[in-house]
């Protein structure tokens, strides 16, 4: 029987071979390498530092694709298990005078076991949609009350200081990853290998598995699939990427404070996903990273200019490319919008209609 | 009654004080053809429901291969062997014809003493080769009921339960799909619900009749379709206006 779930196993990720359609996708992920190489040799210490924090942030919105944008569940609250991992890593190495990889792997273990728990209770109860999504804000908001009220472990509102960056040694060789180039390297590394391992795991008969499971739970289940496994599986992995990026950040900045509990940074992880396009991987990436990059230079000319202009361009995300930004769709609205200056009636584009929703 | 493959006994669910199925016996045998038929609201769906684990019953025992499955929920059933065809349609609308297949056959791979059926050949039976890539949103009502019944294929079932498989198929198609069903059941045993009275009786199988929730009659098409009775159940007291 175990040979036999091995061999469903195989088949379940065996990658179908190249076609074009995977062109684009490896020429962005080498594009990508090329650029994580060649930026420090251009790039001064503080500008490398700030796309390095921002590269984080695409590694947390790259979880938060795999969870939402793949697997169809929505959370309020995915920065729970951000804040877990950076907490863990912190309380472990300051308070607990731990060596970095066992904070690393506290971090992450913490995360997970936290979203195998909820997942678990909820998941396999049948929550789902909003009712998901805001359990998991209360989620949020009680890790956050956690953060702030047990002062002896967390260090309440002023958090940690002085978190050490990441090292380790084998064999007696020591490999220190805190300085501005190798966290750069260590970051970046990251987080191409986390995006080509996710890209490969979409790519496989999984992938599909997990868009059925997205698209119609119901029919799924009819087909054989436990499905609140999948799903918990799936947010288990979630959580766990999103951990690392929370230790990634800890060990980056040095600090850690309640408000990356936040309540703003969770509602920017899903505008990262929508708008950098659902379940695309590369574009929620491109688009946290990007979006990061220009709330860090917003915010040096007004601190409440942010959130307005965030909301305005989710906004104009929603009413105009729905499946996210990208270059067609752009021609498309400029065109609209050319037609309805002029005052000509825009054309409407011909739709093959399809049911948007079936009965059971 | 080692032989059979499913057995229900005093099968039943209520709906808010509806009694939807009310104490049905079942037992379907490894290369059964059956045909249910009965007004609208007879329970006939539900029955389907209970057989596939969708529904779960208020009372009664089901058995699979002698396992009880009483309470199991519905992927331990399609792991078994009994794969279901809703109704209306209900497929994965934004994949493809072919992913469709493809995911379907995956889920139950794992439990079936034989390789995964080729998606090509299923797509070929069910005559959909020329809309493998399309997506299944952007197919006709028809061809969605072939893709269901393709999905369900390679499922590789034991037992097919097909809830209105011939609704919105042509005259012509629907003498195709009794032709498949006939192939089918060289495999496994299939339960097939039906409105159309010329469907089930071009099946030419054993049929039972539901009322009120109850299997009120069982036998051959053709003593069901000379019978009195029924034919009050099915018009109506007063009967006014046929049921379909």
């Amino acid at each position: 029987m175990s040979g036999k779930h091995a061999g469903c196993l195989r088949l379940w990720f065996s990658q179908p071979a190249l076609g074009p359609r995977d062109v684009s996708p490896l020429l962005m992920w080498i594009a990508a390498v090329a650029a994580v190489v060649l930026v420090p040799l251009l790039a001064g210490p503080w500008l490398l530092a700030m796309v390095r924090d921002a590269l984080v942030m695409g590694i947390l919105a790259l979880s938060y694709d795999l969870l939402w944008g793949r697997a169809g569940v929505l959370t309020l609250g995915h920065t729970t298990f951000l804040g877990l991992g950076a907490y863990g890593f912190a309380v472990m190495t300051v308070q607990f005078g731990q060596a970095p990889l066992t904070g690393v792997a506290v971090g992450v273990l913490c995360a997970a076991g936290v979203a195998a728990v909820i997942g678990y209770f909820l998941l396999f109860a049948g929550v789902r949609l909003h009712f998901f999504a805001i359990i998991s804000l209360a989620v949020l908001i009680v890790a956050q009350q956690l953060a702030v009220s047990w002062q002896s472990v967390t260090g309440g509102d002023t958090g940690i200081l002085g978190i050490p960056g990441l090292s380790f040694s084998v064999d007696g060789h020591a490999f220190d990853l805190s300085g501005p180039r190798t966290s750069w390297y260590t970051v970046a590394a990251i987080l191409l290998a986390a995006t080509g391992l996710i890209w490969l795991v979409c790519r496989s008969h999984y992938g599909k598995v997990l868009n059925a499971i997205a698209t119609n739970e119901w029919r799924a289940k009819a087909c054989g699939y436990h499905t609140p496994l999948h799903l918990l599986l799936v947010f288990v992995a979630s959580a766990a990427l999103a951990a690392v990026a929370g230790v990634l950040m800890a060990a980056c900045s040095g600090v850690v404070a309640p408000d990356v509990f936040s309540p703003l940074l969770a509602t920017e992880v899903i505008l990262w996903v929508a708008i950098g396009g659902r379940g695309r991987i590369g574009g929620p990436v491109v688009a946290a990273v990007a979006l990061t990059l220009l709330r860090q230079a917003v915010s040096s000319y007004s601190t409440d200019g942010w959130p307005l202009m965030l909301g305005g361009l989710f906004l104009a995300c929603v009413l105009f490319m729905p499946n996210g930004l990208r270059l067609g769709g752009c021609v498309v609205v400029a065109r609209r919008a050319g037609r309805a200056i002029r005052g000509r009636p825009p054309v409407q584009p011909v739709h093959r209609v399809g049911h948007a929703q079936e009965k059971r | 009654m080692d032989s059979q493959f499913l057995l229900g006994t005093g099968l039943s669910r209520t709906f808010g004080g509806i009694r939807a199925v009310a104490g049905v016996d079942v037992s379907i045998a490894p290369r059964d053809l059956l045909c249910v038929i009965g007004p609208n609201g007879a329970g006939k769906s539900s029955l389907v429901g209970l057989l596939s684990g969708a529904i779960t019953p208020g009372s009664g025992e089901l058995y699979l291969d002698g396992e009880r499955m009483t309470g199991r929920p519905m992927h331990a059933f399609c792991r078994r062997g009994v794969v279901r065809k809703f109704q209306g349609t209900n497929t994965f609308l934004t994949m493809t014809v072919r992913d469709n297949l493809m995911v379907a056959g995956l889920g139950v791979a794992a439990y079936r003493a034989t390789p995964m059926p080729d998606p090509d050949a299923v797509l070929e039976e069910v005559g959909l080769s020329g809309q493998a890539c399309e997506l299944a949103s952007h197919l006709p009502h028809g061809a969605r009921q072939w893709l269901e019944i393709g999905m369900a294929i390679m499922c590789q079932p034991a037992l097919l339960l097909l809830d209105e498989p011939a609704a919105g198929l042509s005259a012509k198609d629907a003498q195709r799909l009794v032709r498949l069903i006939h192939r089918l059941r060289e495999r496994c045993a299939v339960l097939a619900i039906e409105h159309d009275l010329d469907f089930v009786q071009s099946l030419a199988c054993e049929t039972w009749v539901m009322h009120r929730g109850e299997v009120v009659r069982r036998g051959s098409y053709a003593e069901i379709a000379a019978d009195e009775e029924i034919r009050r159940i099915y018009l109506g007291r007063g009967a006014t206006h046929a049921a379909h």
